[in-house]
């Protein structure tokens, strides 16, 4: 038992798995699976192949961008911003084990995603569009990360494993560690990363200014099990992230800081009619502190009486707390139909506000200038989630779900309620929102090799306290601030998407396609009555609910093991969208594909792989936009697994970006060039 | 494995119930926040809280007038004034006055006036007599203020002159000086709000009166005001301002908004009829 453990645990060590397993899992005509899971990916179990993992110490951000139907929006090296299918920020549902958590940072410098690292997670659940659902109202899709949990054992056990990693392109050192307590009652984990990288190189040589970042990041988890009925787990996680650059933005990030407490209670009550009973409550803090201090374009430099064209500084924090708690359980039906309910409610404060410190020699002695960015606002969201499955025949099944959430907002902030009367709007009230969702799915397997999936949905999503109460928020990509619209109707979307998916032992493939027509599409719109306020600003935008947007998004994976040590994994997704305008959505990536082979020979292996990226040229002009060229790179890893003594040592290296190509994505921000070349080197030991 | 349920009083049981039970209450305290959310600010009506600037007995010896104001010191710029007037010897509180403002700037070589507004015969239920002078210049050692007030009480006509102290200069002008393109008329434009400025909605008034002699300073009340106010170092203004309109005795009402705190410079441009007065003059507002 013991030993398992420990190979379970230097494969979560040794990187991050991959999978997409579920995606190729057969059915099972039993066991009730359900359809509206777009992709599991276990992450501390080694699964068929590596294909997602590019090196020991890969980042949440690194698996995802390997993941279908999933792109990334890059402001610097760091806290990469999820999109799924085209959709992203409010519009995709990113949770922690089901919790609600959100970002402090008014510019999304800190999507929630970055506050965690794949060594504290057991899974991604990822489900795309209306039917991701299950944990709060979405249109996009839905990302749910499971946090690890210690197993309890029946002799006494404990593991330790540590691991180091350093990288060139970034002069980046990487480690983690982990520690686990086994009993028969009770288990304890505690795990740690730390992360801390310079700026990197570009593969023209030069050195991409502020991309350089650090942190910290510690999740503990203790569980008690006084019998397989009841389950009892506290968890604890700390994330701090400092020092953090931004290429694309003109502020850095001083401290990121993220805490998060949540009490868990379970009762699996395996075949009982009423089954998988679980509740929790939680509480998270996030403390996000921007910085231009070391920006010399914005500020006196320091130590240093040089001055520059604009002579600002400005201090921007935010906060957001959020409270909850959740409850769900199952109901079987009968043996080929059960219902799935949850009952969610969270509480969310966020506050930010910004203080410009103006030096200008023209003008000296100038007061300090404050407004609040989003002002203290409020908002507690209720919702009922329930699902029914039915396995109508043996190759046919059904999923249909629905969702309702009573949200209340309100702004508490009297500055805040002045500088909106300043639009005409009196915010001094409460906003209640009813955003509803239906999804029906199908699945149909004729043959055990092939299957066929499909579903239509309706799903609305609530405005983001930006989107509602931003105020002057700046977007570095097009140039403009944004104000807030608190009349901003939610958006609502109709999505149709379908499946093909043939499974043959070494063979593999599974093409999707996902086709969403968005009522009310929240976008800014340029206001030319309103003055800017941000010096760098070139004008303002207001969010408006245009009549509709159009987005469709598909995606192709292949995988094919012609002999036993050779496997090859092929990745294609490609996303359109439109508004009703005919104009083109901005940040649509082109397409992208990742094909990777892999030699595997006992405890020795090697993998190639190609990234390659079309020319994106449908651009949104009013987002000033510009064209992406399309690129290629090539990445090469090696890794080596040795056993000295009953310890496990693995050696990993490779060299990413191999013929050192200069290049950006078209979601990168300010086309900030990508890593050059970059050799690392990883090792992992476990005791 | 057969589900060990638990039974009821067992410790398992009180268990879920509490857990069930913590998470009601959870939401319970949420949804009663927002209810508790529901404050009514209730922004009473205060006493301002008044200075004693001064006090002088009138010449005929009845009368003890004494001179308040919002401020410590009376400034460069429109003050509102309240003068209470006290028979002497029976101590009463006099709430029906005629009071005539006369402001006096006694020069080293001349002496000259400034626009006022005389009080309204019935003093407030506070027991002031509420008027407003402008102060075209402060004080210096040599050169200062005096304030006549003609009197006319049932009848009985005096005279009491308060000697101000001093009157301020201050570093953000609340009264600018404009030369009129038109025919060199001069009129001085003096900031009543805001007073208090906040970031949101401000009322915007101002005062404009212009020059007849050295005696005489008289309320414009023919001209229109547009305003436009600007942060100059981040070289942006504010939206949905409301330009002032004379409201009467040379009051131009408006409204100006500013979307955070800090330098404001509110650009005014006078004109009367279709011809431009001034389109060159601002006042700035710093909070």
């Amino acid at each position: 038992m013991k030993r398992l453990y420990n190979i379970i645990l230097l494969f979560c060590l040794s990187g991050i798995l991959p999978a997409q397993q579920e995606s190729f899992t057969i059915f099972d005509t039993v066991q009730l699976e359900e359809i509206r899971i777009s992709a599991s990916v276990p992450l501390n179990e080694r699964t068929v192949l590596d294909f997602h993992q590019s090196s020991n110490f890969s980042s949440i951000d690194r698996i995802n961008e390997r993941l279908d139907g999933i792109m990334l929006i890059r402001r610097g090296a760091y806290a990469m911003d999820p999109q799924m299918h085209g959709f992203s920020a409010g519009q995709i549902n990113v949770t922690i084990d089901g919790m609600k958590m959100f970002g402090a940072c008014t510019d999304r410098m800190d999507p929630v995603t970055s506050y965690l690292e794949p060594d504290n997670l057991k899974t991604l659940k990822i489900n795309h569009g209306t039917a991701g659902n299950i944990n709060g109202n979405t249109v996009g899709g839905s990302f749910d990360m499971l946090l690890r949990e210690p197993a309890t054992s029946q002799s006494p056990s404990y593991s330790i494993s540590a691991g180091t990693g350093y990288e060139t392109a970034s002069n980046g050192v990487n480690a983690n560690a982990a520690f686990e307590l086994s009993r028969e009652k009770w288990a304890f984990r505690s795990s740690g990363t730390y992360r801390n990288h310079d700026s990197y190189r570009a593969g023209d040589g030069n050195i991409v200014p502020f991309s350089q970042f650090s942190k910290v990041n510690l999740h503990s988890v203790f569980k008690y099990e006084p019998d397989p009925n009841n389950i009892i787990r506290l968890d604890f996680l700390l994330d701090d992230a400092f020092d953090v650059g931004y290429s694309a933005l003109p502020m850095d990030v001083a401290k990121a800081r993220a805490r998060m407490f949540s009490v868990e209670y379970r009762k699996p009550l395996t075949g009982s009619r009423l089954s998988n009973l679980k509740t929790r409550l939680y509480y998270n803090s996030v403390y996000h502190l921007m910085d231009d201090s070391s920006r010399d374009s914005t500020f006196l430099l320091e130590g240093n009486a040089e001055q520059d064209t604009v002579y600002m500084r400005m201090d921007m924090p935010g906060w957001s707390d959020t409270w909850g708690f959740y409850l769900e359980t199952e109901v079987e039906l009968g043996e080929r139909s059960s219902l799935f309910f949850k009952l969610d409610d969270y509480l969310n404060f966020s506050r930010a506000n910004m203080t410009m410190y103006m030096n200008s020699p023209s003008y000296p002695g100038e007061p300090p200038m404050y407004a609040e960015t989003w002002p203290d606002q409020y908002r507690n969201v209720i919702g009922l989630f329930a699902s029914y499955t039915n396995q109508i025949s043996d190759d046919l099944r059904m999923g249909l779900d629905t969702r309702i959430d009573y949200s209340i907002t309100r702004v508490t902030s009297e500055t805040g309620w002045r500088q909106f009367a300043i639009f005409g709007y009196d915010i001094n009230k409460p906003y209640y929102h009813l955003p509803l969702s239906l999804n029906i799915n199908l699945g149909f397997r004729p043959d055990k090799a092939i299957a066929f999936e499909g579903g239509l949905g309706y799903s609305e999503r609530l405005p983001t306290n930006s989107e509602q109460f931003g105020f002057f928020l700046y977007n570095a990509l097009d140039g403009y601030d944004y104000l807030g619209n608190p009349d901003i109707k939610p958006e609502g979307s109709v999505e149709a998407w379908t499946r093909i998916r043939f499974t043959r032992p070494d063979f593999k493939v599974s093409l999707q396609g996902t086709l969403s027509h968005v009522s009310d599409y929240i976008i800014g719109m340029v206001d030319p009555d309103i003055p800017r306020m941000n010096l760098y600003a070139t004008g303002l935008k207001r969010y408006r609910n245009i009549q509709y947007a159009n987005l469709f998004s598909t995606g192709l994976q292949v995988h094919w093991t012609p002999v036993n040590q050779i496997s090859i994994y092929s990745l294609s997704k490609y996303t359109y969208g439109v508004t009703n305008n005919g104009e083109a959505l901005p940040l649509i990536p082109p397409l992208k594909n990742f094909s990777i082979m892999r030699f595997q020979e006992d405890r020795f292996s090697i993998q190639v792989e190609g990234e390659f990226s079309s020319a994106q040229n449908r651009t949104s002009e009013s987002f000033g936009e510009t064209p992406t060229p399309a690129f290629a790179v090539f990445h090469l890893r090696a890794t080596w697994m040795i056993n000295i003594s009953n310890h496990n040592l693995e050696l990993g290296t490779g060299v990413e970006n191999v013929f050192d190509k200069a290049y950006s994505e078209h979601l990168d921000w300010g086309n900030y060039l990508r890593p050059g070349r970059n050799i690392y080197l990883n090792l992992s030991i476990l005791m | 494995m057969i589900p060990d349920r638990s039974e009821p009083g067992s410790s398992d049981h009180y268990g879920i119930i509490k857990m069930k039970k913590n998470a009601f209450l959870f939401l319970a305290i949420s949804i009663l926040f927002f209810v508790s959310c529901e404050k009514n600010d209730d922004m009473g009506d205060q006493d301002p809280g008044l200075y004693k600037i001064t006090s002088a007995i009138s010449e005929d010896g009845i009368y003890k007038v004494e001179l308040y104001s919002m401020n410590d010191t009376l400034f460069e710029g429109y003050n509102k004034l309240f003068l209470s007037v006290v028979e002497v010897e029976t101590k009463n509180l006099i709430s029906e006055a005629e009071l005539g403002l006369r402001p006096m700037m006694h020069m080293v070589d001349k002496i000259h006036s400034a626009p006022y507004e005389n009080p309204e015969s019935t003093a407030s239920s506070d027991g002031y007599f509420e008027g407003a002078v402008v102060f075209i210049m402060p004080s210096n050692p040599d050169e200062g203020w005096v304030l006549n007030v003609d009197m006319n009480i049932s009848g009985t006509e005096t005279v009491t002159e308060l000697e101000i102290p001093w009157v301020k200069y201050l570093e953000e002008p609340r009264k600018v000086k404009v030369t009129s393109d038109i025919d060199g008329t001069i009129y001085f434009v003096s900031r009543v709000e805001p007073s208090d400025p906040v970031v949101g909605i401000n009322p915007c008034e101002f005062t404009i009166h212009y020059k007849e002699s050295m005696m005489s300073f008289p309320a414009a009340t023919d001209l229109t005001m547009t305003i436009e106010p600007e942060m100059p170092s981040m070289e942006h203004g504010s939206p949905n301002n409301e330009d002032p309109e004379h409201t009467g005795k040379g009051h131009y009402t408006g409204k100006v908004n500013f979307t955070m705190t800090g330098w404001w410079r509110v650009h005014f441009t006078l004109k009367k009829g279709d011809k431009i007065v001034s389109d060159d003059h601002y006042m700035d507002i710093t909070f």
